[in-house]
């Protein structure tokens, strides 16, 4: 096993030992609101007091915290459950570049599973609380529950996915193409977390999403003037209102899926 | 006093001969591990088999491969896998069960992560965005198309547009072969169907085309084989053959066509091809390891083939029993007949001189008689299917190609498989 000091992030309060969450102890896999997308999906309730008992909860990440860095050695992969995530990598001329957003119920670290150490670093863009799952010990519950494997390889099998999707999307699709696809995204993940859909805030700047999609900050900003434009969506600040969402599904999906 | 200097070739000087007859292995136990240890790489079919009904397709498929592959002895699994073939890998399945078992899979086998042949074959109109990202992900870099009976009888009429579009999104997404399975002999083709067919997909310019007989169980599934008719076989395959042979394809056997750039063309032309009873690759695997359903092996001179019930299967599994319902163990004679049909496939010619000296044959009386039974009942001159330049090899003309299956079993009945001369 693990030692606890392994498995907490560096930002995070080491002294922290108890699983329960440190601001609020009432927090476990069996009364989150997230358990029906996160982890827990599908456990039994006696499967979830299990998987509870490995997690760790410590105090929450404050806006532009490291939850752990590139290189780190991989020891536990990481659910939000409040807030919003952001993954990095460094490019070989010291650029940023923003790989991923994570938002509450999702996992965030399985980058290091390939290696042993994680390719990516990941930052807090908000007030961001996690619960950190010590990888080795997920393992060795997964045997014992063959539902709880099952799922995380869905969510691996996700994260492959939109791996994939992004590097396609970079490569070959126009800037409304990309900024449709990146909105569209968000409104079906909010739609798992059973929120609206069509009105949500966007939980990370225009520079980020303009680096994420490859583009500038002014492309980023133009487009979403044109969508507003067109009547496909209303853009206030960081708050977005998708009034056509089939047209913005059209207008992402050029490839006939 | 110094050595005196050598002055014979320098070519020979280093290894020592005395280093060169010494022994690798510490003992007799090591040196047998070590032989039994074939690192020759190795073709990997997986085969999820479609059902015609509902029913008897076990939800704990996956799983059962999964143990499947995890007790496959040391011999295979430390071989470099440089083909894989996965059939129908979302059938009843989620992107979480593909993901697992090819985690199973990268854990027990040595997937390479660059010049191999990893292929899905997969229904393209069934196949959603995310399934497509999930096969690029896992390692997929070839993607083999099949079509249900009913939209090949209608000669994909109406689904063109959506599968040129497909294709340049399958393009995208970075898959370096695209291949299109056409199985013909369906009781519903007509030949103008046939023919808008086959234009439709000369069109989309996929690197490669199989021609699969709908009689043909073997390379096909129950779906196919319950609406197909044995009427018109013949001048179905002339007509699909001749239509891809105009539009430039290469063809390899004679129901394998390649674009005259795609890896299997310049294998062959480089006399690198090689073939297993899955098809032909360009990554010199000669051994298939077939896992899952139906699934079947070539392990060197070994035929073998899985219990092709999914259900029975599954149990088999899980009680530990032995998965074989069927197998073949060549002989001498046998592995000399799959050299010859070998050589005919992969370069439609026989290497006389190579196979006389090695096998101490005189091969090309039994191919001339084989050769020239077959005109016989062609009605048609031994010529017009092959040339013999004595002594050295055998080629097979135009017309050899199209006959070949039929010239690969008058090789079997007429020359060598009766005759044997061994």
């Amino acid at each position: 096993m693990p030692q606890l000091k392994e498995t907490v992030p560096a930002t995070m309060d080491k002294s922290s030992s108890d699983p329960r969450c440190h601001h609020n102890p009432q927090v476990s896999c069996g009364n989150c609101r997230l358990n029906s997308i996160c982890l827990p999906i599908s456990l039994h309730i006696d499967d979830i007091d299990k998987l509870d008992d490995i997690i760790q909860r410590s105090r929450p990440l404050q806006k532009g915290d490291y939850l752990y860095r590139a290189n780190d050695e991989f020891v536990s992969v990481f659910a939000v459950r409040s807030g919003t995530v952001k993954a990095i990598n460094i490019t070989n001329d010291g650029q940023e570049q923003v790989t991923g957003f994570y938002l509450p119920g999702e996992i965030v670290g399985m980058d290091g599973l390939a290696t042993n150490h994680h390719a990516n670093s990941a930052i807090a863009l908000e007030t961001t609380a996690v619960c950190e799952i010590p990888f080795t010990r997920l393992e060795e519950l997964s045997i014992k529950i063959p539902s709880l494997q099952r799922h995380f390889f869905q969510l691996m099998s996700r994260e492959i996915t939109s791996d994939q999707q992004l590097i396609t999307l970079l490569s070959k699709n126009s800037a409304e193409e990309r900024v449709a696809a990146l909105l569209l995204s968000i409104s079906s993940r909010n739609q798992r977390r059973q929120l609206s859909s069509t009105a949500f805030r966007l939980p990370m700047s225009r520079a980020d999403i303009g680096n994420y999609l490859g583009l500038t900050v002014e492309t980023v900003s133009r487009v979403l003037s044109r969508f507003q434009k067109q009547g496909l969506l209303m853009v206030d600040k960081k708050e977005i209102e998708m009034l056509q969402l089939d047209r913005l599904q059209t207008l992402a999906n050029p490839s006939g899926f | 006093m110094p050595a005196p200097i050598a002055s014979r070739a320098a070519s020979g000087s280093y290894p020592p001969p005395d280093l060169l007859n010494r022994t690798p292995w510490s003992d007799a136990a090591a040196a047998s591990k070590d032989r039994l240890l074939n690192i020759a790489p190795l073709a990997v079919c997986v085969n999820i088999p479609l059902q015609s009904g509902a029913g008897g397709f076990p939800a704990a498929l996956y799983d059962a491969l999964s143990r499947e592959i995890a007790g496959q002895p040391d011999c295979h699994r430390q071989r470099p896998v440089s083909q894989l073939m996965w059939r129908n890998p979302f059938y009843r399945a989620g992107l979480g069960d593909l993901t697992a078992a090819m985690h199973k899979l990268g854990s027990h086998f040595r997937l390479l992560s660059e010049a191999h042949e990893y292929c899905a074959e997969v229904d393209i109109f069934q196949t959603t965005e995310e399934q497509v990202a999930l096969l690029r992900g896992l390692g997929f870099n070839q993607l083999l198309m099949t079509f249900t009976p009913a939209a090949l009888a209608s000669d994909l009429h109406g689904g063109s547009a959506l599968l040129a579009k497909r294709m340049r999104a399958l393009r995208d997404y970075g898959f370096t072969s695209l291949g299109i399975k056409l199985v013909y002999g369906f009781d519903a083709q007509k030949p103008q169907q046939l023919r808008r067919l086959i234009a439709t997909i000369i069109e989309l310019q996929p690197e490669r085309v199989y021609l699969n007989d709908a009689l043909e169980r073997y390379h096909w599934d129950p779906l196919a084989a319950a609406c197909a008719s044995s009427n018109d076989l013949q001048d179905h395959f002339t007509l699909l053959f001749d239509a891809l042979r105009s539009a430039g394809y290469r063809v390899l056997g004679n129901d394998c066509f390649v674009l005259p750039g795609d890896a299997l063309a310049g294998a062959q032309h480089r006399s690198r091809l090689r073939r297993t009873l899955l098809n032909y690759n360009a990554s010199n695997a000669a051994d298939l390891l077939g896992l899952g359903p139906g699934a079947y092996c070539q392990l060197d001179r070994l035929y073998r083939r899985n219990e092709p019930d999914p259900e029975a299967y599954c149990d088999k599994v899980a009680r530990g029993e032995p998965l074989a319902v069927a197998a073949h163990y060549l002989d001498e004679r046998g592995q000399l007949l799959r050299l010859v049909i070998d050589q005919l496939l992969c370069y439609h010619r026989v290497d006389i001189g190579y196979i006389d000296s090695r096998y101490k044959l005189q091969l090309t009386a039994l191919l001339k008689q084989a050769i020239a039974w077959l005109a016989g009942r062609l009605s048609g001159d031994p010529s017009s299917l092959a040339r013999f330049n004595e002594g050295a090899c055998m080629h097979l003309t135009a017309a050899g190609i199209l006959h070949l299956r039929a010239i690969c079993n008058a090789v079997a009945s007429q020359g060598l498989g009766d005759r044997g001369g061994l």
